[in-house]
């Protein structure tokens, strides 16, 4: 039995990496119905083939299309073992909001940060593009994300991040959340200039900040 | 003072003699700009919106520009595009200032996004019956002014005296073609004064940098048709369908193309954008198979008809220059321009000597947010490691918006008195 799940597992996490669905569907059924806790399938099938990608990407091994492809098996598969996983009691490691600042349209980067995040068991909202601070603020009330990412991809739109930290200051939600920010223009040393929390050069980066921001914010508890 | 012909004439040996691999008399320093010009002189009022509804006014923020930096080119990147026109042809897939309800301040360049114009489902439309699709799909949907070409069709069926053109009876077929019509009328003004605008540029000693535009296919297919998402999806699931519609796009972009060979223009040089082959976007293979296969041929035709293609990367290009380098190699030394918004330029120029002229390498960022001493110190790296023997001309990472003065003034200073 110990071997048949480590297969299972193994094969659910190259599935996963090479974007096959019905290959996928097919291994959560057995391992569902073999007795693998979905909490297993989910963190050491589903989430390590997505971590592993992850790495191929930074390292220019595969693309934005092997990406996308896999982040659609890996939404999938969580669709599939959510009831089970509510079952089980557990619950992601944290929640996030997504968004592209107010008068950029540029979705790629934002995108991938998310499907990177989800790749590290994080619960994501993404909002789209163009969000402004008041979509954002509701979005904080009404969703209670741990981490606000923002994506900026225009020299223009880069005030926009300071725009959007101050303003979410303003409304009262600035200390509810940590905030991220990225994209090309971005850089480490405007991130702390405008007082962001964090800040990574790329999303695979930007997912392991965010989980060492999640760990770090509960030790603080 | 040497008077404004000498002037054209020397800038012009100048920036050929870069671009042909040759020593040029000094380096040619070539920033194009956008919106810097608007920015740099408030008092002329010009901003995005006049290069759309009023050319007079931009045009002179832009003289103004040359005549102050006195730039080795003339380097204004985009203007005159038709703002009137776009009022009643309504394009989709872009924003700009000046149209009724915009978001957009005056001072916003155009803002393009993209709409999947085409649906995965489309592409055997398309490659059945190009023109077909364009008429009564892709028009449509990306002009809401067009919409009524969706019933312009012609049937031939019981074709008694004029019964085939019947369905031109349908008042929004008439209302679009009509607004077809109004457009040409519109664009043949367009056309006259952006030409007076080259002309006028030309006297004044600035000779232009491109005369027309080209696009690799597999940019037409992500910008236009399937958007960049669309396009990542179809690279993983579809590629045989990018394939067949790059070739399609290759070879209607060409026939264009070679009837400029004749043209009387005074340089021949032709800005091709590369949009969505940087680093990450696409696999090597992909990239050679798809971006620049199809892609190649165009830069072929160019060349045989002695044009200089301007290949114009954006976004990282380190994993894709060599591969770039071994297919210019299938030309004569020279033959290319390539604009480099990233990379080591050092690097850049040992790679590319001998192969093609490079150009690009002060960071827009750096020129909006830096320091002066930065730009000087910038400046001084490109022309200590680029400049010896050509093949190399001064820009900025990509066409400047905005700027602080005194930044724009040292990139002009260090670089001529190098
Ligand atoms: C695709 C593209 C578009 C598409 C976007 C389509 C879409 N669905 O997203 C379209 C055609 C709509 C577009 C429009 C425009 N664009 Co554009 N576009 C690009 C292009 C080619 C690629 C961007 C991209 O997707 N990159 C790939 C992703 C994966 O990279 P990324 O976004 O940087 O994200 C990575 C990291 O930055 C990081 N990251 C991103 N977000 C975040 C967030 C957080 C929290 C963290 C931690 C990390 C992080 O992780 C990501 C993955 O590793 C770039 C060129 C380039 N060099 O990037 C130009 C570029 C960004 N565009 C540019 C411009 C000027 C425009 C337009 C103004 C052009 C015009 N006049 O119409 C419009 C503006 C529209 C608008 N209002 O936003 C310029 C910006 C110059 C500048 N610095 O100001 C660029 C650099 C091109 C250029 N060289 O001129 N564009």
């Amino acid at each position: 039995m110990e071997k048949g799940r480590t297969k299972v597992l193994e094969d659910l996490a190259d599935a996963v990496e090479r974007g096959k669905l019905p290959e996928m569907t097919e291994l959560l059924a057995k391992g569902l119905s073999g007795g693998i806790r979905a909490e297993s399938l989910l963190n050491d099938g589903l989430i390590r083939g997505m971590m592993r990608l992850g790495v191929k990407f930074k390292n220019h091994e595969v693309f934005v299309p092997d990406v996308l492809v896999a982040s659609r098996a890996l939404k999938k598969g969580s669709e599939i073992l959510r009831p089970a996983l509510s079952g089980e009691g557990v619950a992601p490691i944290g929640v996030a909001v997504v968004a592209t600042v107010k008068g950029d349209l540029h979705d790629i980067g934002k995108t991938l940060v998310g499907i990177m995040f989800e790749g590290v068991g994080i619960r994501v909202v993404d909002l789209g593009v163009d969000v402004d601070a008041e979509t954002l603020g509701k979005a904080i009330i009404c969703h209670k994300p741990d981490i606000v990412a923002l994506s900026a991809l225009l020299n223009t739109t880069l005030n926009q991040l300071a725009e959007a930290i101050s303003a979410l200051d303003r409304a009262g939600l600035r200390r509810r959340v940590r905030i991220m920010v990225g994209g090309s223009p971005v850089t480490e040393e405007f991130a702390a200039r405008i007082g962001a929390d964090g800040y990574a050069d790329d999303a695979v980066t930007a997912a392991q900040t965010a989980r060492n921001i999640l760990e770090q914010a509960r030790r603080e508890r | 003072m040497p008077n404004n012909e000498a002037l054209y004439e020397t800038r012009l040996k100048r920036f050929n003699d870069a671009v042909a691999l040759k020593e040029p008399d000094r380096l040619p320093v070539a920033p194009w700009v956008d919106g810097l010009p608007y920015a740099l002189y408030p008092e002329i009022g010009a901003t995005h919106k006049s290069a759309l509804y009023d050319y007079e006014k931009a045009m002179a923020a832009h003289i103004r520009f040359h005549e102050e930096f006195q730039p080795d080119a003339n380097c204004t990147n985009s203007m005159f595009l038709n703002g009137p026109a776009a009022d009643y042809l309504k394009p989709t897939m872009m924003d700009w200032p000046g149209r009724a309800g915009t978001p957009l301040p005056d001072s916003s360049i155009y803002q393009m996004f993209e709409i999947e114009y085409m649906k995965e489902s489309e592409y055997d439309e398309l490659l059945a019956d190009y023109t077909k699709f364009i008429f009564n799909k892709y028009l449509p949907r990306s002009f809401a002014g067009l919409e009524g070409l969706s019933g312009f069709r012609i049937d031939p069926s019981v074709a008694i005296m004029n019964l085939p053109l019947a369905p031109l009876a349908a008042p929004e077929v008439q209302a679009a073609l009509e607004n077809l019509i109004r457009y040409g009328k519109d664009q043949a003004k367009a056309n006259e004064a952006f030409g007076a605008f080259v002309g006028r540029m030309i006297g004044l000693g600035f000779p232009p940098v491109f005369t027309s535009y080209a696009e690799a296919p597999f940019d037409v297919l992500s910008d236009y048709f399937r958007g960049t998402l669309g396009t990542l999806y179809d690279q993983a699931e579809r590629p045989e369908k990018i394939r067949a519609a790059c070739g399609l796009f290759a070879g209607i972009q060409k026939e264009r193309l070679a009837s400029l060979k004749d043209a009387p223009l005074p340089v021949k040089r032709v800005f091709i954008p590369m949009h969505k082959g940087m680093d990450g976007f696409i696999s090597d293979e992909q990239y050679r198979d798809l971006y620049w296969e199809p892609f190649h041929g165009i830069l072929k035709l160019l060349v045989d008809i002695g044009y200089t293609p301007i290949i114009y990367t954006e976004g990282a290009y380190s994993t894709r220059v060599r591969f770039i380098r071994e297919k210019l190699l299938e030309f004569p030394p020279g033959s290319c321009m390539i604009h480099f918004e990233k990379g080591d330029f050092a690097e850049l120029k040992k790679l590319f000597s001998g192969v093609a002229c490079i150009f690009g390498g002060v960071p827009m960022q750096m020129l909006e947010f830096g320091t002066r001493a930065e730009v000087v110190e910038r400046v001084k790296y490109l022309v200590d490691s680029c400049a010896a023997g050509g093949g190399y001309i001064l820009d900025a990472s990509g066409a400047i918006e905005n700027a602080k003065r005194e930044n724009i003034e040292a990139m002009f200073e260090t670089a001529r008195s190098a």
